[in-house]
């Protein structure tokens, strides 16, 4: 091999790992999409439509509904929520105290999902804090029903999915010139005025990376749902999961997992998009 | 208001604001903590007392001993430390691959251009949207096509999967600390390309590698959704165990065993943050 040719090729051959990896991916895909066509207990036999048409069926559609409105009203307090966090941290000089911060906001990131259910179970039981802080102060009658409820599902999500919403919208926010703030704020406007009018309009490219993490992470949560659904929120995951496990039926599983799919597909376009008009104005 | 009054109040207020949402953050986290003291048999909150009674049952369970007195359908330590060495050898096996897949891939992405980079790229961070159920169905699907059942290399493939955008994330980054010239150096002298990237490159990223695979093995170690679809019964992970444990009884027991694993986690990011130098991991 001339020294040229190897130069050309060798990206090509230090990326054959990670190609052997993707295309593992890309090949379990493809076996998912074949057997979403396939008949229950002919899998690879038969070629049918029924699994899609099934998807019409109530449960199927509640179950799309439900994780599509949990995922919305999840996301958007998600980024409501790491709005004043993103800016706190782009503000903070200290490097101590912006460690802290990272430290704090990474956390639930990295312990098990699982053991924080098991937080919230707790936290958000009958007996639990939650309850007890409502009843003792006179805000409720009786224990709320939190537990097993879609409410204590989303309240949970907020809680994993923050995370991924801070880093990019706070990394935006460095960007912007703090002289901008600065005119309007010199010019008369209110705090509120300046933060809403020129803030978060220029933080757009980082909130729509926020959202693109955060409703992937919502509309795919598993962990949640089961731990913290008791049965009752039944999203996609969960109908994919009972397909796949108690109905043995794996060919109506992988069809809502392709739509699962295309949901997320859907939702990356959507933000794409947005981010590139984000940057355009 | 002068401005630099103003700028002060607004970050009194953005403070008190994160300093309530740090707290919903981490809830879930110090209310096991709190709850493992409990001398009670249930999770209530307050506590009726405070004991070790839980830390002593998880201690015998690190130690291998069978359980007395167990409460509830809690079969102990049952399959526990197997599960247990299950988990750090898949973590461990996927930290190892998932580095020698990272490097040469981030290396390529950093010093070449070539055709494809940006779909490359693209590709690279796909995974972080990929929906985990799907990842985990997928992969069960195509194994039993192949008739292959054992968990272990199928959770170990899943989880590199997992990993892999955000250890070459990582490599990258590290990479463009380093200067080509030094490369082109090396070679000048002589040195062969293998040579130069361990003899050159490879010292000073030492600490940015060594913070991406212990954030593979953090990551691997506490994964639940694929593994839930790829286990075996003779290839049981920790978090698979733990639930299974939790869904005949989730008693004080579990949430002693969740602050133990809690602490040793905080003290590995703690790590990971310490060697990766100043601005943490770079997620």
């Amino acid at each position: 091999m001339t020294p040229q040719a190897r130069k050309r090729n060798a990206p090509y051959l230090l990326l054959a790992p990670a190609g052997v990896l993707f295309l593992a991916i890309a090949v379990s895909a493809l076996m998912m999409v074949r057997l979403s066509f396939g008949e229950k207990t002919l899998e690879w036999e038969s070629w049918t439509l029924a699994n899609y048409r099934a998807l019409s069926e109530g449960v199927f559609v509640t179950g799309f509904i439900r994780t599509l409105r949990l995922a919305v009203i999840a996301t958007a307090l998600v980024l409501l929520l790491s709005l004043p966090v993103s800016l706190l941290y782009a503000r903070v000089t200290s490097r101590m105290v912006k460690r802290l911060i990272l430290f704090i906001i990474l956390l639930p990131l990295f312990i098990n999902q699982l053991l924080q259910s098991y937080g919230w179970i707790s936290l958000l039981g009958p007996t639990g804090i939650v309850n007890n802080l409502l009843v003792g102060s006179g805000i409720v009658a009786r224990p709320l029903r939190l537990l097993y409820t879609e409410t204590g599902v989303i309240i949970a999500m907020v809680q994993l999915a923050l995370p991924l919403a801070v880093l990019p919208i706070s990394s935006a926010l460095r960007n912007i010139p703090a002289s901008y703030e600065e005119a309007a704020a010199i010019l008369g406007a209110p705090r509120l005025r300046v933060l809403w009018e020129i803030v978060v309009p220029l933080a757009r490219p980082g909130l729509w990376a926020a959202f693109l993490l955060v409703s992937s992470f919502n509309i795919s949560a598993f962990v949640l749902p089961l731990l913290l659904g008791g049965g009752r929120v039944t999203t996609v995951p969960m109908l994919i999961r009972e397909q796949m496990g108690p109905l043995l039926n794996w060919p109506q599983g992988a069809a809502l997992a392709v739509v699962l799919v295309l949901l997320t597909l859907l939702v990356q376009r959507i933000a794409g998009l947005q981010r590139r008009g984000g940057t355009r104005t | 208001m002068t401005v630099r009054a103003r700028k002060r109040r607004e970050i009194a207020i953005l403070a008190t604001l994160s300093s309530l949402i740090f707290i919903f953050i981490l809830m879930p986290i110090a209310i096991l903590f709190v709850i493992s003291f409990t001398s009670g048999d249930t999770m209530a909150f307050p506590p009726p007392g405070w004991s070790l009674r839980w830390y002593h049952m998880t201690f015998d369970m690190f130690m291998g001993r069978q359980q007395t007195g167990m409460v509830g359908n809690f079969s102990g330590s049952d399959r526990f430390l197997e599960s247990l060495t299950t988990s750090i050898r898949i973590a461990f096996t996927t930290m190892v691959l998932t580095i020698l897949i990272a490097i040469p891939a981030a290396y390529a992405l950093v010093r070449y251009e070539f055709r494809g980079k940006g779909v490359v790229e693209q590709v690279i961070s796909f995974p972080t949207v990929y929906p985990l159920v799907v990842l985990g169905i997928s992969f069960l699907i195509l194994s039993s096509l192949a008739g292959f059942t054992g968990g272990f290399w199928r959770i170990v493939f899943a989880h590199i999967v997992i990993t892999v955008s955000f250890v070459v994330r990582n490599c990258v980054a590290s990479l463009r600390g380093v200067s080509r010239s030094f490369e082109e150096g090396a070679a000048t002298l002589g040195a062969g390309p293998v040579r130069a990237f361990v003899e050159i490159v490879l010292p000073p990223i030492r600490s940015g590698l060594a913070a991406g695979m212990l954030l593979a093995f953090i990551l691997s170690f506490n994964e639940f959704t694929a593994s839930f679809f790829l286990y075996s019964s003779s290839t049981l992970p920790f978090s698979m165990w733990m639930y299974t444990q939790a869904s005949n009884d989730l008693n004080p027991v579990i949430f002693a065993l969740s602050t133990v694993f809690i602490v040793l986690n905080i003290l590995l990011i703690l790590l990971v943050e310490r060697i990766s130098g100043r601005d943490g991991p770079s997620v």
